[in-house]
């Protein structure tokens, strides 16, 4: 089975031999296939496709989630506006748009921890978060977190007291959910952009707590 | 349907990859999922016919293919359908990039017919408040209800650990386009969708793996046909 040369093929930590297909090519073969066959009947123009995948490359960051959660922390205002109607807030940051779905925004508290998942496929709140990491579209994640979220929890090394709710948000529809962590405590001297920095993806899914 | 994607709550699992931390490793895993969105428009695919496309892989491929993987396949099977090439072509195409040929022009292999009806479109997802006039929801916050319990043909965003549960409605959360439909193209139908949530114990009531019952709770945001109004007599939930 001949392996593509790409560059880019590093830091794979798993094997991924099982995504070929039956007839033995490898998936990048496929892709080209289909891009060639695109620029060779002139859907596209050659170059088009690359120049789409950068695009993508460049909303790989969590920024507009930190930026997000750290004025919640600050801004009494607007962490109400934000749990009332979190695409509105997140709107008025300038953040928003992707396939047009509503943002919620669910507060962590003592009493109730929220965690998200999409059992279906791998709805995310990529407006905020950008694409989802690949143990969020995990089989295993899909399918454990809804039947037993603490086990799943402890597996990114979160533990939380018994008596705290643990709430599962199936994306089942068009709407998207982030969680705002708590902030962790002795954060009180820090500004808004050194909050921003405390800030981290799996704690807006929910699989992680802050400080 | 029940599909392959199916997940959730499916015993068999082991633990979760959580040190593969980005969205992808490679280049044609970072392409997969954008060439699969261009297909779909090239074959006027709406966001839950893809969504269709991906149920419908051969659970053995599914099971076997990362995600990165199954968005390749559904790509090659959009591509198919919008006629930007046949199989054949394809599969000559990927041979000889892995054997290191010059491609071929077009000419060289025989002209594509495109499959489907539809003609392209940009791909959209079940869109919100889609402009029509809604009737009142049917249910309340705070309302009892029961989830249909049978196994619908096609799509469906009831995920098949959801059927047949009782629940409560926490939120109507807007009147949306109905992905069970919109899934086989025709006309775009709108329903309300409800938050609705559900007791770990009621999903999962017979849990007799030593374990004690599942304590927590599971909210998922479903559309107004998947539920049932309980009689204020059943006790049930």
């Amino acid at each position: 089975m001949t392996e593509p040369a790409d560059p880019h093929d590093h830091d794979h930590d798993h094997d991924h031999d099982h995504d070929h297909d039956q007839g033995g090519l490898h998936p990048e073969y496929r892709i080209r296939a289909v891009e060639e066959a695109l620029v060779e009947r002139g859907w596209i123009i050659p170059g088009a496709f690359a120049a789409r995948l950068r695009r993508v490359a460049r909303s790989e960051e969590i920024t507009a989630g930190a930026v997000v959660v750290a004025r919640a922390w600050v801004d009494r205002d607007f962490a109400e506006h934000l749990y009332d109607d979190a695409t509105g807030a997140c709107a008025s940051l300038g953040y928003g748009g992707g396939h047009g779905e509503k943002l919620i925004a669910l507060e962590q508290t003592a009493e109730v921890h929220n965690v998200i998942v999409c059992t279906l496929c791998s709805c995310y709140p990529t407006a905020l978060l950008g694409p989802p990491p690949e143990w969020y579209k995990s089989d295993e994640y899909r399918a454990r977190v809804v039947r037993e979220p603490r086990a799943v929890l402890a597996e990114f090394g979160t533990v939380l007291p018994d008596d705290t709710t643990i709430r599962v948000w199936d994306s089942t529809a068009e709407i998207r959910y982030v969680t705002i962590p708590r902030r962790p405590p002795g954060t009180e001297a820090l500004s808004e952009d050194e909050l921003r920095d405390l800030v981290t993806r799996d704690a807006l899914v929910g699989v992680r707590v802050l400080g | 349907m029940d599909g392959p994607h199916d997940l959730g709550g499916r015993p068999g699992f082991g633990p979760v990859p959580v040190h593969a931390t980005r969205p992808w490793t490679t280049w044609w895993e970072q392409a997969a999922g954008p060439l699969a969105a261009m297909m779909a428009n090239l074959a006027g695919a709406n966001g839950d016919t893809l969504r269709h496309l991906m149920e419908c892989l051969p659970p053995d491929l599914y099971r076997r293919l990362s995600p990165a993987g199954r968005w390749v396949e559904v790509a090659v099977r959009c591509a198919v359908d919008a006629g930007v090439a046949t199989p054949a072509e394809l599969e000559d195409r990927a041979r000889r990039r892995a054997e290191g040929l010059r491609p071929l022009p077009a000419e060289e292999y025989p002209e594509p017919k495109r499959l489907v009806d539809q003609p392209p479109r940009r791909l959209s997802h079940s869109k919100r408040d889609p402009g029509y006039e809604a009737p009142d929801p049917w249910f309340r916050p705070g309302q009892r209800i029961r989830t249909r319990i049978g196994t619908p043909p096609g799509h469906t965003r009831l995920a098949g650990y959801l059927r047949g549960k009782p629940g409560v409605i926490t939120a109507v959360n807007g009147y949306w386009v109905y992905p069970d439909t919109n899934a086989h193209g025709g006309e775009e139908e709108a329903t309300w969708v409800y938050t609705v949530r559900f007791a770990a114990a009621d999903l999962w009531p017979d849990a007799d793996d030593g374990r004690p019952p599942p304590d927590h709770e599971v909210l998922a945001d479903l559309f107004e046909p998947y539920l049932l109004e309980v009689d204020p007599d059943d006790r049930a939930g």
